[in-house]
């Protein structure tokens, strides 16, 4: 942060944050958007957001808090642009995901592993959102209840729902 | 108990079929060198966008915010201290300026006339030249005339015998034949 209030350093000092946390801004996105392609638009977006308003960024929470909630909410604003334009029908939209997840030359995961993709989707989004962030981030959740302003007992609630929700749906399919 | 072995435990109890899911190798890839060349993508897009730079100063009492307490009680007194002084100088009733027409009203002629002897060299001889002259008639009797052979004849007149012959002594041999 010292190096983005310098202006000589500005660039430098976004570079190396950019360094610092796109690996895990891109696998939280990739999670919920699903498709390389789509989690390459958000995670640029969600920079791009970053780069502007940085230095309004007061200090009161911590900067990987700041940034995953931009790319949360980029990424959930993306998928519902996305149902927008998509067919109005929620069965094809998910059926249009798992076809687009086969489409998506950087997922290499088989039959099992659509279904499982398919059943998280299904889950309403605060609810996707908890179980990408425990199961997939292995976020403790006092960590997640910082980002997501929810205690952790909300939180081990809406994942252990969660889990259960998609594994009858899993076995179902 | 680390991150890993906590959600394994949560796992078994809640869904050992998600368990035993989370432990197949990741179903997602990215393109080669990806992440290495993603900051030179952002600013590429950046650039094309049209994004502009944050101004530093943007958040309001951001770089205050970011000052050590001393500097940032210095700087507020400073501040304090230079808009008391400017009230005090500027405060209706005292050193008001004078009005350049009623100031020049209250000084003499002598006074001006000594003010730009003394300060002949401030001013600009381009200014000076450019000041048209006199007409003569205008101009004190002292002054006018075909000065200097008139005048200086009168003034010859003047001076004593005696006088002349003091003068005279006391100037060099160049001197009087360069008056000769």
């Amino acid at each position: 942060m010292e190096m983005l209030r310098s202006e000589p350093n500005f660039e430098r000092g976004f570079r190396h944050l950019m360094s610092q946390y796109r690996e895990r801004l891109y696998w939280h996105i990739r999670r919920l958007v699903l498709v390389h392609e789509d989690a390459d638009d958000v995670l640029q977006n969600t920079f791009i957001k970053v780069y502007r308003g940085v230095l309004q960024f007061e200090g009161k929470s911590k900067l990987y808090t700041w940034l995953y909630r931009i790319a949360t909410n980029e990424a959930l604003s993306y998928l519902q642009s996305k149902a927008r334009h998509a067919s109005d029908s929620f069965d094809e939209s998910t059926s249009s995901l798992s076809n687009r997840l086969k489409a998506d030359d950087w997922f290499d995961g088989d039959e099992i592993q659509v279904k499982l993709q398919k059943a998280i989707a299904e889950l309403p989004e605060k609810q996707r959102i908890v179980f990408n962030l425990r199961y997939y981030e292995e976020m403790p959740y006092e960590e997640m209840s910082t980002i997501l302003a929810t205690s952790t007992g909300a939180l081990k609630a809406s994942f252990h729902h969660a889990v259960k929700k998609v594994e009858a749906a899993f076995r179902e399919s | 108990m680390n991150k890993h072995e906590s959600l394994e435990e949560e796992l078994k109890a809640l869904s050992p079929l998600l368990r035993e899911q989370k432990r197949r190798p990741t179903d997602m890839q990215v393109p080669p060198g990806y992440f290495e060349h993603f900051e030179d993508a952002v600013f590429s897009r950046m650039e094309a966008e049209g994004a502009t730079r944050p101004a530093l100063t943007a958040h309001p009492g951001g770089l205050l915010r970011h000052m050590p307490k001393p500097r940032m009680w210095a700087a507020a007194a400073a501040v304090v201290a230079i808009a008391a002084t400017s009230w005090w100088m500027l405060r209706p009733g005292t050193n008001a300026p004078i009005p350049t027409e009623t100031y020049a009203e209250t000084l003499t002629e002598e006074e001006i006339e000594a003010y730009v002897l003394e300060n002949i060299t401030e001013f600009d001889s381009e200014q000076l030249a450019a000041v048209e002259p006199m007409p003569a008639q205008e101009l004190p009797e002292a002054i006018s005339g075909s000065y200097p052979d008139d005048n200086a004849a009168k003034a010859v007149d003047d001076i004593s015998p005696e006088e002349m012959e003091n003068l005279i002594q006391q100037m060099s041999e160049e001197e009087l034949e360069s008056l000769l």
